[in-house]
């Protein structure tokens, strides 16, 4: 089977596409940092029922960007978005230190998961506006990144609402991803 | 008590902290796992409108996770409740998050189930003003006290009436039902039709409503009614001609024009014997409906769609695969209008069915699906990882009730693509055309009725050829009497187009004869051969040998025409294909005989209420003749009953004169 012309095309000029899954306690900011990313406008968004996609392109590198709501009950579903994903965004509410475990959690659960094993991950320690957020190296250590060996991932700092952080996440995710 | 045509209002909301829940289940829980009933009914994308009519059905004789153990279906043979689920988004800045998404949903067992949008909104709004399960009952309640007295038509009834806009039809029925409402109520002369309204029972007056002033006003194809719900009459149009697997309010020409390309190229796909019955020039909807037909996993994607807007494509979907409804079973069964990745894990195990989704996710998943159809750009797509039939369709051949082994040795095999042609693409080129011409839903309908028809009575005959026998069709064997009457089966113009036409079908056939529809168009088929009121003949093929212009013998004719008289079939006969035009040519007969008993037909047709009708809708020449013809035989008979009375009477003075001295 030979390779499709826009994939060879691609390989020739450098362009890369990926397919990122942006996962995330409720209310942590996935869909502003979305439509952020994709209008470069603060938009008022309210809770996602089911999931929100879009592509974002950025340093010739497309991103295929899916939000998957967060709240508790509909978290099993998140599996079904795995196979396929090349990077892993994961949003921290940073003021919510009440949380932080359930996402720790959570977290831990996505990327034990076999389809999830070759997958970026980069989190956003979001809200850094809000008085009292968590630091970068605080939501670090509470996540316990430490213990992952294997895996290429980065915390970064995001202000959603202002746009701060998100791009030089993406800068990352772009630098990291292997060729396919 | 009172029939129920509502069993259960649900209510789910999106909490803000937890995700979609099922908030409230009215009057009694129909499910104890709740949660994919609420995905269903909170579909995605909710938050991005402000509102989205969905549907989906849930079978309780074969229950899902989410529609539970709980409900016993009852001894009414459609174990189906059909949904219909409104979900909407208000956005409201003083509340968290700025918005709260909730949804009702009715479950009801009549598969017109679009009749409740009105009230379904009402009732809605209500609960976001006051969030109570009294909201709930008070709708519940109304629903279930419409009152429903329709006309009961048969199955053929319901023929004769479907292809008709006359406004006589049935009218004695209607005037039955409006006078026999057993319960004491008002009849409702103002509009038209015997509309009971409860509450307040008033008696009825005698004979209901006059027919003169119901054949005015009313409109054949429904039966009207009305729902009070919160003080406001909301008027319920019941639809009365629509055939049992049709659900919902659905576009069949929708589905057609937004899956047929507008310049048709080779389907790109490795050539499927099921599928590909014209080779690659198979007509997308003819790649669709051989899908449906061989039970293949098939999904309708809207990407970013509102959930409605896939839901109807597959109602129309379970249409086209089932003959407008009318001909197989067994499609909204398996049938799932609305769902998304909550539900995949049932659907999975669901072994051919129909899907609307809106997550573009399940375009990738080509494990997941056999045939995907994308309404936004109209592409019909075969997975590359659809299961490969064997070659010889024939080794995979059974027949149910013999070990019969193949009598049709060099087999109608059709595998070499590209040089099918079965006819499709010429049937489609009249359906597209029909189309742009302005015909209308009900006529589209028809072709595709009669087209699956077609295809059945040709799987008969396949059966027939190959097996050596047919449980789905008539042959010599369950209608010995006919060979008096023309035989058996479909008409082909000679022996090589049939064996042509036989062996272009026979890959989709033997594919059709595994799946539940075939099996259950066996068991329909021997009970109609149980209870059929004809009993000598095959009336469609003695129907279609008269539309063709092909010289009978007049002794065929003669016999055909005896025939008629003891069996009548207007069914067979719709009104918007002319009616008895075909059989009228009867009466310009050169033979006498064939004549006289076409009138004589025709008189015991015109004592009948609904062969009255088609009798004046015969054209003028025809209704003269008739008229003129059945004068005469009328003067002749008296004529010769008078030559008996004076003979009898001659005799009688003769013999009276014999008595003389």
């Amino acid at each position: 089977m030979g390779i499709p012309l826009s994939k060879a095309i691609a390989k020739i000029f450098g362009n890369k596409e990926m397919r990122i899954l942006m996962l995330g306690l409720d209310a942590a900011g996935k869909t502003t940092i979305l439509y952020k990313l994709k209008l470069n406008q603060s938009v008022t968004t309210i809770p996602t029922v089911g999931f929100n996609v879009e592509t974002v392109v950025y340093k010739n590198v497309k991103f295929n960007v899916w939000d998957v709501g967060g709240q508790d009950k509909i978290r099993p579903l998140w599996r079904h978005y795995y196979t396929g994903t090349q990077g892993l965004i994961f949003v921290i509410d940073s003021q919510d230190r009440d949380r932080i475990d359930e996402a720790r959690q959570e977290l831990h659960r996505i990327i034990s998961d076999r389809e999830m094993k070759d997958c970026l991950l980069l989190v956003f320690a979001n809200k850094q506006d809000l008085p009292g957020a968590m630091t970068p190296a605080e939501v670090t250590e509470r996540l316990q990144l430490h213990t992952m060996r294997e895996r290429p991932w980065y915390v970064h700092p995001s202000c959603a609402t202002t746009g701060e952080g998100l791009f030089e996440g993406l800068n990352w995710m772009s630098q990291n991803v292997k060729s396919k | 008590m009172a029939p129920q045509h509502v069993t259960t209002i649900l209510l789910a909301e999106f909490d803000i902290d937890q995700g979609s829940v099922l908030t409230h289940q009215y009057p009694a829980n129909i499910t104890s796992d709740n949660h994919v009933l609420a995905e269903l009914m909170l579909p995605d994308g909710a938050h991005l409108r402000p509102a989205d009519w969905t549907i989906f059905f849930l079978n309780r004789a074969k229950p899902a996770p989410w529609n539970g153990n709980t409900v016993a279906v009852d001894n009414g043979d459609n174990p189906l409740l059909y949904v219909l689920n409104l979900v909407r988004t208000n956005h409201d800045a003083s509340i968290r998050r700025g918005a709260a998404v909730k949804a009702m949903a009715i479950c009801t067992t009549h598969q017109y189930l679009h009749v409740y949008k009105p009230v379904l909104l009402l009732a809605l709004e209500n609960y976001f003003k006051n969030p109570s399960i009294e909201v709930l009952k008070t709708l519940y309640e109304s629903v279930n006290s419409m009152q429903l007295n329709p006309p009961e038509l048969s199955p053929y009834e319901r023929m004769i009436l479907r292809s008709s806009d006359n406004k006589e039809l049935f009218i004695e029925k209607f005037e039955a039902a409006a006078g026999s409402e057993d319960a004491p109520a008002k009849v409702d002369v103002a509009h038209g039709l015997g509309i009971v309204v409860g509450q307040t029972p008033l008696k009825v007056k005698d004979g209901g409503v006059p027919a003169a002033a119901m054949a005015k006003n009313r409109d054949c194809q429904f039966y009207e009614t009305k729902v009070v719900y919160d003080g406001i009459k909301i008027p319920i149009r019941v639809p009365l001609s629509i055939n049992p697997e049709e659900v919902g309010e659905f576009s069949l020409i929708k589905l057609i024009t937004t899956f047929s390309p507008s310049s048709p190229s080779p389907n790109p796909h490795p050539f499927h014997p099921h599928l590909d019955s014209n080779g690659t020039n198979t007509h997308p909807i003819m790649l669709l409906m051989n899908a449906l037909l061989t039970g293949k996993r098939v999904i309708f994607l809207g990407n970013g769609h509102p959930a409605g807007d896939v839901a109807n494509f597959v109602l129309a979907a379970c249409a086209l695969g089932s003959g407008s409804g009318g001909v197989l079973r067994g499609f909204p069964e398996r049938a799932y209008p609305y769902t998304n990745l909550a539900g995949i894990d049932h659907l999975l195990t669901c072994k051919g069915f129909i899907a609307g989704v809106t997550n573009q996710l399940f375009e990738d998943r080509t494990a997941w699906w056999d045939v995907l159809c994308n309404i936004d750009t109209g592409k019909i797509t075969v997975s590359k990882d659809i299961v490969p039939v064997a070659s010889s369709s024939h080794s995979s051949g059974h027949y149910d009730d013999t070990r019969a082994v193949p009598i049709f040795s060099n087999g109608p095999t059709a595998q070499s693509s590209g040089k099918h042609d079965n006819g499709d693409n010429e049937f489609m080129t009249d359906i597209l055309s029909a189309i742009q011409a302005h015909y209308g839903e009900m006529v589209i309908r028809a072709r595709f009725q009669e087209y699956v028809t077609r295809f059945v009575q040709l799987a008969s005959q396949f059966e027939d050829q190959t097996y050596g026998q047919t449980t789905i069709g008539l042959n010599r064997i369950n209608t010995p009497e006919s060979s008096k009457y023309m035989g058996t089966g479909l008409v082909f113009s000679d022996e090589s187009s049939r064996l042509k036409e036989i062996a272009a079908n026979a890959s989709r056939i033997e594919g059709w004869r595994s799946t539940t529809s075939y099996k259950y168009l066996q068991e329909d088929h021997k009970e109609w051969l149980a209870t059929r009121s004809i009993r000598c003949m095959d009336v469609k093929r003695v129907i279609s040998l008269l539309r063709l212009s092909r010289s009978l013998s007049s002794q065929d004719v003669s016999t055909l025409y005896r025939g008629f008289l003891q069996n009548i079939f207007l069914s067979c006969l719709p009104l918007s294909q002319g009616g008895l035009f075909c059989v009228a040519y009867g009466l310009f007969h050169p033979v006498a005989g064939v004549r006289q008993d076409t009138v004589a037909f025709f008189n015991r047709l015109e004592k009948h209420p609904t062969g009255h009708v088609y009798i004046r809708s015969l054209n003028r020449f025809e209704r003269n003749t008739y008229e003129r013809l059945a004068k005469e035989t009328a003067t002749q008979e008296e004529m010769s009953i008078r030559q008996l009375h004076a003979a009898r009477l001659s005799e009688s003075s003769n013999s009276l004169s014999s008595f003389s001295p």
